[in-house]
């Protein structure tokens, strides 16, 4: 075959010209690809050609189609169509490049696909983080209305602990404290959930000493014993840096609830925290806290499930369980700090949580600041607290709380013309003030006390049952001096304004 | 009035239209995603109260813009057919813009915009999102389950008689 055979051959095989009239009759085919009689109409071969005819006038004089599907007797083709408009007629070039389309078509239906699949995949997470949201958001409203009656029944347990009662109620209100601590826990767990699942947690970075998160953790578990019959051991092995940075908060809430774990497994035997550095290098440090205990072993069925969220929330809706949700917040917490933590535990043995968190080596060691006690109120100088609350409850609590503590003197406001009143008339100290009330708006009563002469340089403590730290930085923002959460111990008060000196 | 015209499914590739009008023409559907690649075209005789119209229906390629398709296959549309998938936020968060593109360019042409893919979805909020969103959906449809299709291609071809009128 030479080039010329070559070419008319393909020519044949590719490519046909068709001559047709203005009505779509046809004139003239070379019947390369497609058998058309002379007299038949162009339309019969494919809706197509009737599209074209119909479109004739909005055509240009030389037009284009490129990759139209055609089927003719149950066979597919892909063609282009060359069109060139003359005035007595219309001549088409139709080019059969059905190979060529049909290797592209596999490249373009594979990208679509998968193009498909990300768009989807990505619309599915951004449902559930919707979802993920809107829980968050539900549990940080539920805690907060929650926050308040507890605070309520705390206090007043605070209170009645104080007074004279008998052995036997004593021990009773020592139960109901137990439990409602443990419903504060079960709220801030709540919360501590949603603000890592949502990213805003915020971690402290600030130089610690280990050894003094592990022997307040000690004394805690010592002295504090929740069970006579199981014995509290904290081992720190001496390569253990001195002073790390990171959250001594955040760390001393990992340990306490891996703790609190093992002491609801362990009826007797013994506990042991064990501190060892892994790994130091280039000012990094990983420590590793053993929390180890001699009580039932974990079901290794349940290991690969133990920190799952929902898992904790099944375990915490069981009658029998009543464990809250401490491991999935341990979890969190220790991813939040590019840790690792394992669980240890073979049938008929004990368990062994190891966590494992990277900390920072201070270039520097500071000079611990040597704080001296601070000097304490005279015995008989009053402290003329103005107390801004509609409720008769907290009303009725807060001064107890302040005459049980001896030197304070109390005022009462329960909206914002009383309070300037008694501004006016009486010397303030510190003004304390509950963002719970239902009908006065009191970041705008916080800013006018802020604004005006007679209170402007008078401290205020804000008291509330919002715990988000975005809610607390927009009270602490306009000059509020400190912002205590409910519910809160009687400590946490009179810390609050011993601070204020 | 007995009138033939053609029409354009346009939209995002793998929203549908190839199965809409399957589902219209042949009364069929394949649950497997086939891409369209160039153009096929396919007839189909809508018989309305008094009029019938024969819809040569242009079935091109997905796009993500109208801009992006083929000039040559929207020349000489008397109507077109917009089709967005339920399920994929990507095929209709630029509608309003994609209606703009039609209105300014192929002023006076009858448009309709479908939510194709219903039965892919669980609930009514979906369809509550365009409600709220401003976004006229004229029919939500199924190729697969055939809802709203037959419906789609009849308001087409009423908005062609009256726009021949």
């Amino acid at each position: 075959m030479n080039l010329n055979n070559f070419k008319e051959s393909f020519f044949n095989t590719t490519f046909q010209g068709v001559e047709i009239d203005l009505k779509g009759t046809i004139l003239n085919s070379d019947n390369n690809l497609f058998q058309l009689k002379k007299g038949d109409h162009i339309k019969n071969l494919s809706p197509f050609f009737e599209s074209l005819l119909l479109i004739l006038d909005a055509l240009e004089d030389q037009s284009i189609f490129s990759c139209v599907e055609l089927n003719i007797n149950n066979q597919k083709f892909l063609i282009d169509v060359s069109i060139i408009k003359e005035k007595t007629h219309i001549l088409l070039l139709i080019c059969d490049f059905t190979n060529h389309y049909n290797e592209s078509n596999t490249l373009i239906q594979e990208k679509n696909e998968s193009t498909i699949k990300k768009n989807e995949l990505l619309f599915e997470k951004e449902l559930l983080l919707e979802k993920e949201k809107l829980k968050n958001t539900f549990l940080a409203k539920l805690s907060n209305e929650l926050r308040n009656p507890l605070n309520t029944i705390m206090s007043l347990i605070s209170i009645m602990k104080d007074s004279k009662v008998s052995y036997e109620h004593s021990q009773m209100l020592h139960i109901a404290k137990k439990t409602g601590t443990h419903v504060e826990t079960l709220l801030n767990d709540l919360l501590d959930i949603g603000r890592i699942s949502e990213g805003v947690l915020e971690l402290k970075k600030v130089s610690f000493k280990i050894t003094d998160v592990a022997r307040h953790i000690e004394e805690l578990y010592t002295f504090n014993s929740k069970n006579n019959n199981v014995v509290f051991n904290l081992e720190i092995s001496s390569n253990v840096p001195k002073i790390v940075v990171g959250d001594p908060i955040r760390l001393k809430q990992i340990l306490i609830n891996l703790i609190e774990n093992a002491y609801q497994r362990t009826k007797e035997g013994k506990i042991t925290l064990y501190i060892n550095q892994d790994y130091s290098r280039a000012k990094k440090a990983t420590i590793s806290f053993h929390i180890k205990d001699s009580g039932k072993s974990i079901e290794t069925a349940h290991i690969s499930n133990i920190f799952n969220e929902y898992y904790q929330l099944e375990k915490l809706l069981s009658p029998i369980s009543g464990e809250g949700l401490g491991l999935k917040i341990v979890d969190d917490l220790v991813k939040l700090q590019s840790g690792k933590i394992q669980v240890k535990s073979k049938e008929e043995e004990e368990a062994t949580f190891i966590v494992s968190i990277p900390f920072q080596i201070p270039i520097t060691v500071a000079k611990e600041k040597r704080i001296g006690k601070k000097a304490e109120k005279g015995l008989y100088e009053l402290i003329k607290v103005l107390l801004i609350d509609d409720s008769e409850i907290n009303q009725m609590i807060i001064t107890k709380l302040f005459i049980s503590e001896g030197h304070y003197q109390v005022s009462l406001a329960t909206n914002s013309e009383m309070t300037f009143n008694l501004l006016e008339t009486n010397e303030i100290d510190v003004i304390l003030i509950d963002l719970d009330m239902p009908t006065l708006d009191e970041l705008q009563l916080i800013k006018q006390l802020k604004s005006n002469p007679l209170s402007k340089g008078i401290p205020v403590i804000a008291i509330s049952g919002k715990a988000l730290p975005s809610e607390k930085n927009v009270v602490l923002d306009i000059g509020v001096k400190a912002y205590i959460t409910k519910p809160y111990e009687k400590s946490e008060l009179f810390k609050a304004i011993n601070d204020l000196k | 009035m007995n009138i033939t015209k053609k029409i354009v499914l346009l939209g995002h590739f793998g929203v549908g239209k190839t199965s809409l009008i399957r589902r219209f023409v042949d009364n069929d559907f394949d649950t497997n995603y086939q891409v369209t690649i160039g153009v096929q075209v396919k007839k189909k005789e809508v018989s309305l109260e008094k009029d019938t119209v024969s819809l040569l229906i242009w079935d091109i390629e997905g796009n993500t813009a109208i801009e992006k398709a083929r000039k040559t296959y929207l020349m000489g549309s008397s109507g077109f057919i917009y089709v967005f998938d339920l399920n994929r936020p990507e095929t209709f968060e630029n509608i309003a813009s994609e209606m703009e593109y039609l209105e300014n360019n192929y002023p006076n042409i009858p448009v309709i915009l479908i939510g194709n893919k219903e039965d892919l979805i669980d609930s009514d909020e979906k369809k509550e999102y365009f409600l709220t969103n401003d976004i006229n959906v004229d029919f939500f449809s199924s190729a697969k389950s055939g809802k709203g299709v037959n419906e789609m291609f009849h308001d087409i071809s009423k908005k062609l008689i009256l726009n021949e009128s």
